[in-house]
């Protein structure tokens, strides 16, 4: 047997089982038949079983260099390092979609596993029906459409190679995998959710759809941080973001996640937003779908677009399909949802429906800043651009708000305000205009004055928080507070991560509004041996030198650093400045070398070179401050969501050693 | 051994497009600060401070020539408007069609806040229907909530 021939026979029997879970699932939701549900549970597993083999011969093929296989022809080649060819089925659409569909069948799976413990056996023929039906998507696609096992009748001696950009870092193996565990993740709140609207019970899902959406959600967040490490150590232009179509298609789903995460804490504790818990997570799921569709359409160029292919029209239709769907159930529950109760705006929920609000417009603003330069289009055919500094502009005053009401929100009671609760917010007002007033007279901007006023205006508030709960158990129990500490983030898992999660937010905020700021680029051209004087840092040409290298050419400029002043601190080293030269690419790639700090971050960049005498080279250099902070921040957000997952019984130490995905 | 490698540098520059061998200008922060705001026009969603394509190279070299010129940023960014059209601003201006992206935010928050005073309009209509009704769910919701203070959380 050949891996192509194993790859195709197992990715028709995925659809094939596949479409028989569908159908069992649907025959037991019809016909409440105990047998038909447990049927489609264990093709499940069978599902992801033929998934994970239809993977692994991809694997195989791309490891043994079968360029009889199309993908492998197209997508890899004999000189890639082993670790190339291990990532390289997600670095080329056909492959991706491959993964892709090989984790929804694990989602599935693990969904399965959940029958007649959580979820209940009036759901859970609509939940797996649900995941089936988009699991018959993916592998329908891959078979009809973007085959990875194709034959090539003539197989070449070798194939046209890997995309450089990705082979180029490390990063890749990580980053595209934990996107996809985020993306495909939010398949199974949204299952919960039309199994709930199918069901008629409003209530019941939150719970353990909320604990599903974080998992994604915690995925998506370590995706998001990890590709704009990627992004700041490749692309060679100092910065993390910036607002491609590519990277909004990520924080779309990731906003809407959010805003659910927040509102379905209402609905745990008062019953209300059903309707509005179902929309969040509908569009959630939808968004995934319409970013897919964005990126693999090739309807919106981007750097970042790896995997663009004939699949366009599909995805469009799986898209609107998904949306009629879960906007036609909603329709008909919220006309029968009741809820009791109103909501005053000067209350938790009131918070948290704000907070919603706010991450609901900021979704609104980037799905539509993305989409409008291609409606423009097609109604005037004028071209028009809006990019990163619209973004910025727009993004700072919903940041600021939705940072207020981060610090706000869990400080309030439910219901109603109390007293005491002034004096917190007093004090937390106070913290912002202090950390204000000492950024202006530092002679800071304003924005980044309010973002480090913001700052401690929410370390304060989960200070006040915390130590407000230290102190009372501390009385109560007799016991000493760093004891009391310790049982309250034991027993209060989720107030404690959430606040461990918000830290990291208002620690990300400051980082953001200093690197975006504060970030100077500056390019100079340097004879050898020659010293650039600029930024407290004295920077000298030694030499030009040559590499081949397995699956690529080098050029390194190796260049040695001082710090003259305060202003270029621990910048002082030497550094390989490279471009290398990949022969499927037209252009050289610039790899940065990073100086990270916590201070500065000191970013150099072989720009160009004399080609015929190696005499001169030319230098770019980007000084940006406190990125360091924003993978502080990344991980923290990280390590705060793992500690709410964590299982319950397990002590603090333990999750404090889990291992991180990301960074 | 330097002849080779330059040698075979060149190959890679001939096979890729063509580059000048002569050093490009020095280019201040202020640039790059322009460079940012335009678009690089044949690239795929990067400005032209950060492409290296060789349109963006010489955008950043008119950028610098045009600052030595003493020219403002706004008289730099009109250069390349007369030339490109709107298209080559990464911030579009703020009228016609591209006005309503400005608006976007207070027209998704007032779209989101108008469907929630809906929503609430409805639930309490609602409400006042079946007052006479305690829905099941509810019951369910009251009971859980009774026995999770009583465990103290």
């Amino acid at each position: 047997m050949t891996p192509g021939l194993l790859g195709g026979l197992s990715l028709l029997a995925a659809l094939i089982f596949s479409l028989l879970g569908l159908a069992l699932a649907v025959l037991a939701q019809l016909l409440r038949d105990g047998r038909y549900l447990e049927a489609a549970r264990r093709l499940s597993a069978l599902t992801f079983a033929a998934a994970l083999l239809s993977f692994a011969a991809l694997e195989w093929a791309i490891l043994t260099d079968d360029f009889s296989v199309s993908y492998v022809a197209g997508h890899s080649s004999l000189h890639n390092p082993l670790w190339v060819k291990l990532v390289t089925p997600w670095a080329a659409l056909e492959g991706s979609i491959l993964l892709w569909a090989m984790l929804q069948a694990a989602y599935t799976w693990l969904v399965g596993l959940r029958v007649g413990k959580s979820l209940d056996s009036w759901r859970a023929p609509s939940a797996l029906g649900t995941l089936f039906a988009v699991q018959v998507f993916f592998f329908a696609v891959m078979v009809f459409v973007a085959h990875p096992f194709d034959a090539v009748p003539n197989p070449p001696p070798d194939g046209r190679g890997t995309n450089p950009l990705l082979q180029n870092h490390w990063m890749m193996a990580v980053h595209p995998v934990l996107m996809y565990l985020g993306f495909v993740g939010l398949s199974v709140p949204f299952a919960y959710a039309v199994a709930a609207m199918v069901a008629r019970r409003y209530q019941s899902w939150i719970v353990e759809t909320r604990w599903w959406t974080l998992v994604a959600w915690g995925f998506l967040t370590a995706a998001i941080f990890t590709g704009k490490w990627w992004s700041y150590e490749i692309l060679g232009w100092g910065g993390y973001w910036a607002w491609d179509p590519v990277e909004n298609a990520s924080i779309i789903p990731w906003l809407l996640a959010t805003a659910f995460l927040h509102t379905a804490q209402v609905q745990e504790r008062k019953g209300l937003f059903k309707g509005w818990n179902f929309a969040f997570i509908t569009l959630a799921f939808a968004a995934t779908v319409f970013g897919t569709f964005l990126t693999r359409s090739g309807v919106i160029q981007s750097v970042h677009a790896f995997a663009s292919g004939p699949v366009g029209a599909w995805f469009l239709l799986f898209l609107l399909g998904v949306l009629a769907g879960g906007l036609g159930l909603l329709a008909r529950s919220s006309a029968e949802i009741r809820e009791a109760g109103e909501v005053r705006w000067a209350s938790r929920e009131g918070a948290l429906l704000a907070g919603a609000l706010f991450f609901g417009t900021f979704a609104f603003v980037v799905v539509l800043g993305t989409l409008w330069p291609l409606l423009v289009e097609a109604v005037s055919g004028a071209k028009v651009s809006i990019g990163a500094p619209f973004f910025n502009q727009v993004s700072a005053p919903l940041g600021v708000f939705m940072l207020l009401l981060m610090g706000i929100g869990p400080v309030l009671p439910w219901r109603h305000t109390q007293a005491q609760v002034q004096r917190n917010l007093l004090a937390m007002l106070l913290a912002l205009g202090v950390g204000l007033l000492i950024g202006l007279g530092l002679g800071l901007t304003l924005g980044v004055s309010l973002a480090i006023g913001l700052f401690a205006y929410n370390l304060t508030a989960i200070w006040l928080m915390v130590a407000q709960g230290v102190r009372e158990r501390a009385r109560s129990l007799g016991i000493s507070s760093s004891q009391a500490l310790l049982e309250l983030a034991a027993s209060h898992k989720r107030r404690f991560g959430s606040h461990i999660v918000h830290f990291g937010v208002a620690l990300a905020a400051l980082a953001i509004a200093f690197s975006q700021t504060y970030r100077v680029t500056e390019q100079k051209t340097l004879s050898l041996g020659e010293t650039w004087q600029t930024r407290g840092l004295e920077v000298r040409l030694l030499a030009i030198q040559a590499r081949e290298e397995a699956n690529r050419f080098a050029v390194l400029a190796p260049i040695e650093v001082r710090s003259t002043s305060r202003e270029g601190w621990g910048a002082d080293g030497r550094y390989q400045t490279r471009l290398n030269f990949y022969p499927q690419m037209a252009s050289p790639i610039a790899t940065p070398v990073v100086r990270y700090t916590p201070y500065n971050d000191y970013y150099f960049v072989l720009m160009q070179f004399d080609q015929e005498k190696g005499q001169w080279a030319t230098l770019k250099l980007i000084v940006t401050p406190m990125v360091w902070w924003l993978w502080v921040a990344g991980f923290v957000i990280v390590l705060g969501t793992l500690y709410i997952l964590w299982p319950s019984g397990v002590r603090v130490a333990g999750s404090k050693a889990a291992p991180v995905a990301g960074d | 051994m330097r002849g080779l490698f330059f040698l075979t540098g060149l190959l890679f520059f001939a096979l890729a497009q063509p580059i000048p061998n002569t050093p490009p200008p020095d280019l201040s922060p202020q640039v790059f600060e322009i460079a940012k705001t335009l678009r690089c026009p044949v690239c795929q969603g990067e400005s032209a401070a950060e492409s290296n394509a060789g349109i963006a190279v010489e955008m950043r070299r008119i950028i610098a020539e045009q600052l030595a010129q003493g020219k403002s940023e706004a008289e730099i960014r009109r250069f390349f408007v007369e030339r490109y059209g709107d298209w080559i601003l990464y911030e579009p201006p703020a009228r016609g069609l591209t006005l309503w992206v400005w608006l976007s935010p207070l027209l998704g928050l007032g779209l989101l806040v108008y469907g929630l005073w809906r929503y609430q309009a409805r639930i309490r209509a609602q409400a006042q229907r079946l007052a006479a009704e305690v829905p099941e769910e509810e019951i369910a919701r009251l009971e859980a909530e009774l026995k999770r203070s009583a465990n103290g959380d």
